[in-house]
């Protein structure tokens, strides 16, 4: 009995009362907070599923019920974009379609705005390309030849002869000249006659915008709307000599503004060995390179428009009306900014200026053309058109219009509104080929005499005869075959996607457990995913890879060619090669400077640098940062007079490079190498990450065994990282042949070939050059050629990466 | 061979913990030194001091009588092996065998190959390599590489690695540790062995007393980054200086019993009667929870000065015994008279019984706490009443607390 009862005091001891009350009350506590957190967890998750279920909901109903619409109206889609007028003129336009649905009961409209110009095309390729154009869309003239030749486009005489209905569209109250930018006769390829493809909404013509109050500084008299060039240059270099003034003038070379002003001397680019011509275009790249700050030399990619804004520029062109609205938000002198007019492009031997215009145009495929003639009628009409005039940004197209105060408004600047007017009866359009590759090689070449400077006017011109003669002599321009049968490869890619799902499922289907049945299930949303928008695009574009299609067309007009696509790019495409040779050289800098970088930084982090965090955070920032908005600043950290890298490098003594521009051949695969520096912080990171997993015992038994810290990096550090850096470089390999964003941004292959990286080029084939085939070739190629010198890498890899490392 | 001397060395940590305190201690030539103690005790700091992997926050730290405290670890002529190896896993066991010796070539670099002094060099590090690897048994496995070994290979491989270099200190941080018992035990054979053979001064870490007591020439116990007590492990064993030594050396752990010590003169006078040893000396009874132990008067300096403190008792467990049948009656009969006067007897309840073959361990839960005898094997059950003989001619007296003091033997 005793020693039961002592064996019980024992274990009482243990544990005395107080202290299990406390225990108990302790326990109970935990158990309601532990509740507590549960459901304030569940209900957050809660939350957030029913935030994004009415989310979808929202959408989705949204678009069912267009598609189940009952109202028995007939729908019209217009696709337009607002670039220069901005919000003001989506407003403009959705106001006119209101007006036009309440006019027309039976009609309803959806409006799609684009944005930008340039947006606006590529979405319009993709909704002809996927057979559900627009109905009524905005074109601009300079797209007319490729549209009319493409069969993009309804042709209007038929409506506009048998116009009836109020308010009666009547060709001749318009500027014949617009009217006729948009007559193309594709048989012909002549612009101006044969069908009538849109009915030009608004139009410009072009000439300088003109600091007054510079002027007067410099002391010269404005100029009159019938100067010459003699007189732009001779003002130019007076206030380019002013102080605190960053040229006499801006003068853009987009190749339309170069034809507008070959052709005041009464010159075009159809001969362009001709001395005359090749004499003008020097004088034009003299005046830039050759004199200081008569013209703004700058080669960076930039809103050249915008310069004006600053004050500092006397003269700024040739530009259409459709900076005026920007323009406007300059402040009078008065208020610290200043005065400022517009004045006709000037002449040399002969008067002439240019205008660019903008039609309503109606898609030949649409299911409701008298629909929609009768929404561009109503897009057209006086009253439409004095309502977008109040924009500013263009000259309404009919004459009545344009001379009403809703386009000259006396209380705006430019004083000059009839300055735009002077020659709206003369001007004409720049006439373009059918192939737009024409416009884009021509900037290129006349790039590097014109804004670069690179090269004189003769050799610039040179190398565009010797380029276009290339392009247009392909064989593969006129190379026709029998049309790609969709159909057909619909079943047989059906059906291996069919065979793919059975090799994939059945086995788990027939003898799979609950769990692998389960994980395919879950697996499935993946899998579809990939198939629909993977797999079956990979597999059309291996098809489109040997076919001709422009991407704006049907997909059913495809052609066959064969190996042309391959023939073209291996044997005569001097763009492929020049981008291949860019990307290569760009690889060759980038990958191993970039890996260096990166393992240099994560050594330097690995030793414990104090606020590690900061250092680590600081060097993966930049990989956040958008690809757009780090191209933009990167543009100005390259700038060849205020960047910040010339900047740095004349506090040093030297004088650096144009690096985009002028010594883009040697400077400008670097330059955006030198960029990619910028996002070493992935790399970094995971370079850390394996120095981290490399035993400390490792090192430290090295470190005993004689070695310094070079051999214990070299003989250790190193053999153990091998995986990860075999993984960082396969990674820096591939994703230096995919450089798109920097190089598009930046202006890569906008002056010459020194910078056009191979994924911009084959984007411009695609989506600028309407060679979809061509383009699928390039990217084909692309994919081949990685995956070669992946393997090679790979294979090669046993000879200097460990694995055992990872085993131990 | 050398000498190593550590004096008033401290390792404090950025962040104030105190990982070892003013450690002196001496290691003489070819001595096998191991330092034992739980983990966290600042052995292994020690030896990473020694090793120069870590810097001694003060005192100095001398290898054959050069400061060696600002030496960079590969000046200082040591060679020490890693608990889990640390081979380099890229290269074979020869590649791992020669990185000492490459390490240090006088005629190295990429040319080596082409100059006759390069070839030569090379020719004797494979020769010292090939002689390393017959000592240890290992030619076999020269081209493979860690991956492909056991873990007893790779241990011999990294000994191996140590010795190649011919150090003037080896050191070993529990390298035994990652290996099953069975081949610890092999390995510890071994390397008490190449002690001998290679006759070098060797400095050891593990938290294994067992260990410990079997492979040392002089052990080195420590606690809380002290030194408790330094000395050939029978010595240790036998002699702890104070609880916290008595308790890590020997296994099962010493059993405690808080009591406080009296003179009693009944026993003082039964014992003088029987003539026992020491019989002049005035004898004293151990006063505990569960009853009284007589105890031995001749086995301190001096009892009489303990007399009515609180302290602890401390006995082995292979000083206890299980009554037998007959001796329990008898003492029964008796009540709490044990029949030595050296003896006396623990009585609980049986909480465990661990049988090992040729001896089991019985552990007993008594009003005084917990005992664990090691016995020869008997049958008993687990939760019968249980009476045990202490033999307390061996036990010892400590002062109360963790580290408290040992109470001097006579």
């Amino acid at each position: 009995m005793r020693r039961t009862s002592s064996i019980d005091l024992y274990t009482d001891s243990v544990m005395d009362s107080s202290s299990r009350q406390r225990t108990a009350i302790l326990v109970r506590a935990r158990g309601v907070v532990g509740t507590l957190t549960t459901l304030l967890r569940s209900a957050a998750v809660l939350v957030f599923l029913a935030l994004l279920l009415w989310a979808f909901a929202r959408v989705g109903l949204r678009e069912f019920a267009r598609v189940f619409a009952t109202d028995g109206r007939t729908e019209l889609v217009v696709m337009h974009w607002s670039g220069g007028g901005g919000q003001e003129e989506d407003a403009i336009v959705d106001s006119s379609l209101q007006e036009f649905e309440a006019a027309n009961p039976s009609l309803r409209v959806r409006r799609i705005n684009a944005g930008g110009a340039g947006d606006f095309y590529t979405k319009l390729q993709t909704m002809t390309a996927a057979g559900d154009p627009p109905d009524v869309f905005y074109v601009g003239a300079e797209r007319v030849p490729a549209f009319a030749a493409l069969g993009l486009l309804l042709p209007l005489d038929e409506f506009v002869a048998s116009d009836g209905v109020a308010p009666r569209l009547n060709l001749a109250d318009f500027y014949p000249h617009t009217v006729e930018a948009f007559r193309y006769d594709a048989e012909r390829s002549e612009l101006g006659v044969g069908p009538l493809w849109g009915i030009p909404k608004d139009f410009t013509t072009v000439g300088f915008y003109i600091n007054v109050d510079l002027f007067h500084r410099a002391g010269i008299a404005l100029p009159s709307d019938d100067w010459t060039w003699d007189e732009f240059a001779a003002a130019a270099r007076a206030i380019g000599a002013l102080k605190g003034v960053d040229a006499g003038a801006v003068f853009v070379t987009w190749p339309m503004m170069v034809r507008a002003y070959l052709r005041t001397e009464g010159l075009d680019v159809h001969d362009m060995t001709d001395s005359a011509m090749i004499a003008t275009l020097e004088r034009l790249r003299s005046w830039r390179h050759d004199e200081t700050k008569t013209i703004l030399r700058t080669s960076a990619n930039i809103a050249e428009d915008s310069l004006f804004l600053g004050g500092r520029i006397g003269m700024a062109g040739p530009f259409g009306r459709w900076v005026v609205p920007s323009y406007r938000t300059i402040k009078s002198s008065a208020d610290g900014g200043f005065e400022w007019d517009f004045r006709q492009l000037p002449h040399g031997a002969v008067r002439s200026n240019t205008i660019a215009t903008v039609s309503w145009s109606i898609a030949r495929a649409t299911e409701h053309p008298q629909e929609a003639w009768r929404l561009v009628q109503w897009l057209v009409s006086p009253a439409s058109q004095a309502a977008q005039a109040r924009l500013g940004l263009a000259i309404p197209t009919i004459r009545s219009v344009a001379t009403s105060e809703a386009f000259a408004d006396p209380a705006q600047a430019p004083a000059n509104d009839r300055g735009f007017l002077a020659s709206a009866e003369t001007a004409r359009v720049v006439e373009w080929p059918e192939d737009p590759q024409f416009e884009g090689l021509l900037g290129s070449r006349l790039d590097q005499a014109l804004k670069t400077g690179a090269l004189s006017a003769a050799a610039a011109s040179a190398n565009f005869v010797r380029d276009w003669a290339a392009v247009s002599n392909s064989p593969l321009s006129h190379r026709r075959g029998a049309r790609v049968d969709w159909s057909a490869l619909a079943a047989i890619g059906a059906a291996a996607l069919a065979l793919a799902a059975l090799y994939l499922y059945w086995p788990s289907v027939r003898g799979g457990n609950r769990n692998e049945r389960a994980g395919m299930l879950l697996a499935s949303p993946w899998i579809i995913g990939f198939a629909l928008f993977m797999a079956i695009p990979v597999a059309m574009s291996l098809v489109l890879a040997f076919s001709s299609w422009s991407g704006v067309s049907e997909l059913g007009s495809a052609e066959y060619v064969g190996l042309a696509n391959f023939e073209q790019l291996l044997s005569d495409d001097i763009r492929f090669r020049a981008s291949l040779r860019v990307t290569i050289i760009y690889a060759l800098i980038a990958v191993p400077c970039g890996q260096l970088l990166a393992l240099g930084l994560a050594m330097l982090l690995h030793t414990r640098v104090r606020p590690q965090r900061l250092f680590r955070a600081a060097w993966y920032l930049p990989s956040v940062v958008a690809g757009v908005g780090a191209a933009v600043l990167w543009q100005w950290v390259f700038d060849t007079q205020h960047g910040l890298l010339n900047g740095m490098l004349s506090a040093i003594g030297i004088d650096g490079p144009d690096w985009l521009g002028r010594d883009a051949d040697v400077a400008g695969a670097p330059a955006f190498a030198l960029m990619s520096l910028w996002y070493v912080g992935g790399s970094m990171m995971i370079y850390l990450a394996g120095l981290q997993q490399v035993p400390a015992d490792l090192i430290e038994a090295s470190a005993i065994d004689g070695a310094g810290a070079w051999s214990r990096f070299r003989r250790v550090t190193l053999p153990m990282l091998s995986p990860v850096i075999l993984f960082n470089m396969l990674m820096a390999v591939i994703a230096s042949f995919q450089v798109f964003t920097q190089a598009f941004i930046m202006g890569g292959g906008k002056s010459g070939d020194d910078t056009l990286f191979y994924v911009l080029y084959l984007y411009d084939q695609g989506f600028v050059n309407y060679r979809m085939g061509y383009a699928s070739a390039l990217a084909w190629l692309l994919l081949l050629a990685v995956l070669v010198m992946t393997g090679i890498i790979l294979r090669s890899s046993s000879r200097f990466v460990y694995y055992e490392g990872l085993k131990l | 061979m050398a000498e190593v001397l550590l004096a008033a060395v401290s390792k404090v940590y950025p962040g104030g913990a105190r990982a070892v305190e003013t450690l002196d201690l001496a290691i003489g030539h070819g001595e096998f030194v191991v330092l034992v103690g739980p983990s966290g005790c600042g052995k292994s700091t020690t030896l990473r001091m020694i090793a120069g992997l870590e810097d001694a926050t003060s005192g100095e730290l001398s290898i054959d009588g050069r400061v060696v405290n600002e030496v960079a670890p590969k000046d200082r002529d040591v060679a020490m092996v890693f608990q889990n190896y640390a081979l380099y896993p890229h290269l074979s066991v020869r590649g791992n065998l020669s990185f000492p010796l490459e390490q240090r070539r006088h005629h190295g670099g990429i040319l080596s190959r082409f100059t006759a002094a390069g070839r030569s060099e090379r020719a004797s590090i494979d020769a010292r390599v090939d002689a390393v690897a017959q000592t240890l048994g290992i030619t076999p496995l020269l081209n493979r590489k860690p991956a492909q070994l056991s873990g007893g290979q790779r241990q011999r491989v990294a000994v191996g690695r140590a010795m190649v270099r011919d150090p003037k200190v080896f050191l070993f941080d529990e390298p035994l540790s990652n290996l099953d018992a069975k081949l610890r035990g092999e390995m510890r054979t071994e390397l008490r062995i190449l002690h001998k053979r290679l006759g070098a001064t060797m400095i050891y870490v593990t938290h294994d007393q067992e260990e410990a007591m079997s492979l040392a020439d002089r052990i080195v116990v420590m606690h809380s980054g002290r030194l408790q007590q330094a000395g050939s492990p029978i010595d240790v064993y036998q002699r702890p200086v104070n609880r916290f030594v008595a308790s890590f050396i020997g296994t099962p752990t010493m059993n405690f019993i808080p009591g406080r010590v009296a003179i009693d003169t009944g026993t003082h006078s039964r014992s003088a009667e029987r003539g026992a040893a020491g019989a002049a000396t005035s004898a004293g009874v151990f006063r505990h929870a569960g009853g009284t132990l007589a105890l031995p008067g001749n086995r301190w300096r001096d009892i009489t000065a303990i007399s009515g403190r609180d302290l602890v008792l401390g006995i082995r467990p292979d000083q206890l015994r299980i009554a037998g049948d007959a001796e329990a009656m008898k003492i029964a009969q008796k009540g709490d008279h044990p029949p030595d006067p050296n003896s006396s007897i623990i009585c609980g309840v049986i909480a465990a019984a661990e049988h090992y073959g040729d001896r089991m361990d019985i552990v007993l839960d008594s009003p005084s706490g917990r005992f664990t005898a090691r016995c020869p094997p008997v049958r008993v059950r687990e939760g019968d009443p249980c009476t045990m003989i202490a033999d307390l001619s061996a036990a010892h007296l400590f002062e109360v607390g963790e580290c408290g003091a040992a109470i001097a033997l006579s």
